[in-house]
């Protein structure tokens, strides 16, 4: 295996009495999609304006491309391309000057690839950075990152503002970079986006990360939820290891079960004559709820998708950065 | 509803916002009056001391186009009015105009008079409470001095009529700013367009002063040429108040006129559609003055305006029209007739220096505003460094000072040479005043520059460095001021030119040490995160 393209180990980083990166650990190989969540201000920005040599760290050890992010800034710049997740841009510069010009910093942008993608994006370069309204504001950065040759993608909520359909096309275009064998950090709120793009991902939370994989290994850290219709309900389900949120009503039963108790819980369940059973592997909504709330706040909220039959994918974020 | 709903509401909440920045306008206005007030009652106590200043002064044409002429010098508080009035009433439009455009425009741009905007708040709510707080700030300003100032012992009316001309170009700018808020899509070039009116209003006083006769009458177009005309310690005249009143009544219709016009968001003229692309655009220091031109151009133009009026007044300076024996005695030590124009130039030359430097440190200043808006971090993500990006800020800006100053002295030059028929002499003479004042301003946005790389959050503290040399400068000698403080200042160490033989040592160190804080600045901006 090379090189990972990103290495964050044991970072701290204060910013005052305020611990907003506390011993945080973060591998992204090359050439993967890497998805990058959590609750907001639990520190995904902060890990980004590390990594792009904008802040300095407290403690641990960074690299990004085999470089160090603040020593060799400029060098490692040439190799990535980053979309910060609420753009500002210059109020007298066009979309289509900021699109070049941050190019041309970053070493070179490719004409064809460009006027393709302003095309895509359906945007308007000609308008000026103060007329765009924040989803043309994050087309602009996207256009611009995507059009430039580089190796490394980091993006920090990027499709904040954008519409479905120009999520979709962002969508499209990510698939593309990951085929041409790029490296992406995706910073993103979006479960569904996280889903169809990423090959990995880390939950960050109070500055750590909190757990990392693919999504089917994640999956089996979580609950299974078990609906089922019984003869008799049998005498010890309450207890058994493994059950949570135990809801029994006459003969219908309602249960979370833990992934590696599900065998015996299923056998129980047996015992007590099924007429009909439901079980539903843990949705991404649950498996991020019980990251990005506390237990007893995650439980509840778990516990109320369930009772709406909720099956929105989208922990939108409006505001969040 | 109506269009005022919520004014008081909006009125409470600038207050709020504006809880440390106004006190320190107002306070600083007082104490400065106050402080020339105390320093005059130790120097000109006696008639015959302040019979003596006038008589100098008529023969000094430099201080009259600085300070106006001294009408009253048979009572001290007339020598008061003479010696404060002008500057600070122009310090009270200033404070009036960045009082309205930061409630008005700033908040425009910025979005959040649209959150404000959507509650229960009247149309023209924002444009009411922004000349309110502007009005009763200036106001203020006027009563605290006028406060001081009789509690130091001189005459209450007088003072009351003072402290009343001093808030007369407050009312008269917040008006203007109403309007230049309408104007324009920026904040920036709103305060710009004002201060430029406050430049040109300065400026046409200090021609109604040094040639009254012939243009005396340019002094009541001008607010702060109303200041003097309140006549305190003299006629009191209260209706120039009055005056005031009326054109800014005037300016506000005006103002509610255009903002009826327009959308929310938009100046008057609409938003053009840009190129779709750019080739210019190759680098941060191309980014940087694109970011900077606008600025350039308008401080341009005042230099430029300001300096061919007082290059048509410096023949002038040179008339001998008195034959008291004070008037021999200045005459003398500053080596005749042409001594009195070198004096002239070099005093002219030493305050447009000053306001070189208060470019020099905006411009630099323009830096840190990239970083707060985060535009900085965009650039920063590309494979441009730190101390590029920052020194492409600083190098405009002391390119801009050498500009700024290489206008005013051609055109205090061309227009002296116009008149007195030597144009090569002229343009050399002035010239030379002109750029001798350039390193000093320099150092001040080095300073700016240092400032905003070792703290950045404090950057604005970097102002502090040009009021320093404006007090040192103007008020150090009358404020009998500690010598070592006011070399502090690096216009002190401007050589005296012309009159006096030219030195490059001076200039050299100045250079240097403007070049030690742009290292230090950079050097800790290279070290320091990026903070918004």
């Amino acid at each position: 295996m090379t090189v990972p393209a990103i290495e964050i180990h044991g970072v701290d980083k204060r910013f005052g009495r305020a611990l907003a990166l506390d011993r945080l650990d973060l591998t992204v190989t090359t050439g993967e999609v890497h998805g990058y969540l959590g609750p907001n201000g639990s520190g995904k920005s902060t890990t980004i304006r590390v990594l792009l040599g904008l802040l300095r760290t407290d403690a641990g050890d960074v690299r990004l491309l085999g470089g160090d992010p603040w020593r060799d800034a400029v060098t490692l710049h040439r190799r990535l391309a980053y979309v910060p997740g609420d753009v500002s841009l210059w109020p007298n510069l066009s979309g289509g000057e900021v699109i070049d010009l941050l190019g041309r910093l970053r070493g070179g942008l490719d004409p064809r690839r460009r006027a393709e993608l302003v095309e895509r994006f359906d945007l308007d370069p000609t308008k000026k950075g103060r007329t765009y309204s924040k989803g043309n504001r994050q087309k602009v950065a996207i256009v611009a990152a995507l059009a430039s040759d580089v190796e490394l993608l980091v993006l920090d909520e990027p499709t904040a503002g954008l519409d479905p359909l120009m999520e979709a096309v962002f969508q499209d275009c990510i698939l593309e970079e990951k085929t041409a064998g790029r490296t992406v950090l995706l910073s993103s709120h979006q479960l569904s986006q996280v889903e169809s793009l990423c090959d990995r991902v880390s939950i960050l939370r109070d500055g750590h990360v909190v757990e990392h994989g693919t999504l089917a290994e994640l999956r089996h850290l979580t609950r299974t939820t078990i609906t089922a219709e019984l003869a008799t309900v049998p005498p010890g389900l309450a207890g058994a290891p493994g059950v949570h949120g135990l809801d029994v009503d006459a003969g219908h039963v309602r249960l979370d079960v833990d992934h590696e108790h599900l065998d015996g819980v299923v056998r129980l369940l047996a015992g007590g004559g099924v007429r009909n059973l439901v079980a539903a592997p843990p949705t991404l909504e649950q498996l991020f709820l019980r990251h990005y709330e506390t237990r007893e706040r995650a439980e509840e909220a778990v516990h109320r998708a369930h009772v709406a039959g909720a099956t929105a994918t989208a922990l939108t974020d409006p505001g969040a950065r | 509803m109506n269009a005022l709903t919520g004014t008081g509401t909006l009125v409470r909440l600038g207050l709020r916002r504006d809880r440390v920045i106004l006190p320190v306008w107002i306070v600083g206005i007082a104490v400065l009056v106050s402080s020339t007030a105390s320093a005059l009652v130790g120097l000109y106590s006696e008639a015959a001391q302040r019979e003596e200043l006038a008589a100098t002064l008529a023969a000094n044409k430099a201080m009259v186009a600085l300070l106006g002429p001294l009408t009253h010098p048979e009572s001290l508080g007339g020598t008061l009015a003479w010696r404060g009035q002008v500057f600070y009433a122009s310090a009270v439009g200033l404070m009036a105009l960045f009082t309205v455009v930061r409630h008005t425009r700033r908040e425009e741009e910025s979005g959040r008079l649209e959150l404000i905007g959507s509650a229960v708040v009247g149309r023209f709510a924002a444009l009411a409470a922004a000349l309110a707080l502007a009005v009763g700030a200036s106001v203020a300003a006027g009563l605290l001095s006028a406060g001081f100032v009789t509690v130091l012992g001189f005459p209450a009316r007088g003072a009351l009529a003072l402290g009343a001309a001093l808030a007369v170009p407050g009312i008269v700018f917040a008006g203007i700013a109403g309007v230049t808020a309408q104007v324009t899509t920026s904040a920036r070039s709103a305060s710009g367009l004002a201060g430029g009116a406050l430049a040109i209003a300065f400026g046409l006083r200090s021609a109604a002063d040094v040639e009254p006769a012939t243009l005396g009458w340019l002094g009541w177009l001008s607010a702060v040429g109303w200041t003097q005309r309140v006549d305190a310690y003299g006629a009191d005249r209260y209706a120039v108040v009055l005056l005031a009143v009326a054109v800014t009544a005037v300016l506000v219709v005006g103002a509610v006129a255009l903002a009826r016009n327009r959308d929310y968001d938009a100046g008057l003229l609409p938003d053009r559609p840009g190129p779709a692309g750019s080739s210019v655009l190759t680098s941060s220091l191309a980014l940087a003055w694109r970011e900077q031109r606008g600025l350039l151009t308008g401080w341009s133009v005042s230099f430029l305006a300001y300096g061919l009026l007082v290059g048509a007044l410096v023949e002038s300076v040179g008339d001998i029209t008195s034959t008291s024996d004070a008037f021999e005695q200045v005459l003398t030590t500053l080596g005749g007739p042409g001594g009195l124009i070198d004096a002239f130039l070099r005093t002219v030359m030493g305050v447009m220096g000053i306001a070189a430097s208060a470019y020099a440190v905006q411009a630099t200043l323009r830096a840190r505003t990239e970083e707060v808006a985060g535009r900085a971090e965009i650039v920063l993500a590309t494979a441009v460094s730190r101390e590029r990006w920052l020194l492409g800020h600083v190098g405009i800006a002391a390119g801009g000072t050498v500009f700024l100053m290489l206008v005013t002295g051609l055109a205090v030059g061309f227009t002296n040479g116009l008149i007195s028929g030597d144009l090569g002499f002229a343009l050399g003479r002035a010239l030379g005043a002109a750029l001798v004042q350039v390193p000093a301003a320099v150092v001040l946005g080095a300073l700016a520059a240092a400032v905003l790389g070792l703290l950045p959050r404090l950057a604005a503290l970097a102002w502090a460095g040009v009021v320093f040399v404006l007090v040192v400068g103007e008020l150090g000698t009358l404020l009998g001021l500690p010598d070592r403080l006011m070399q502090v200042s690096p216009f002190a160490h401007v050589p005296a030119v012309p009159g006096e033989p030219f030195s490059a040592t001076p200039l050299a160190v100045l250079a240097g040490v403007a070049a030690v804080l742009v290292a230090v600045g950079a050097r800790a901006f290279r070290r320091r995160d990026l903070v918004a």
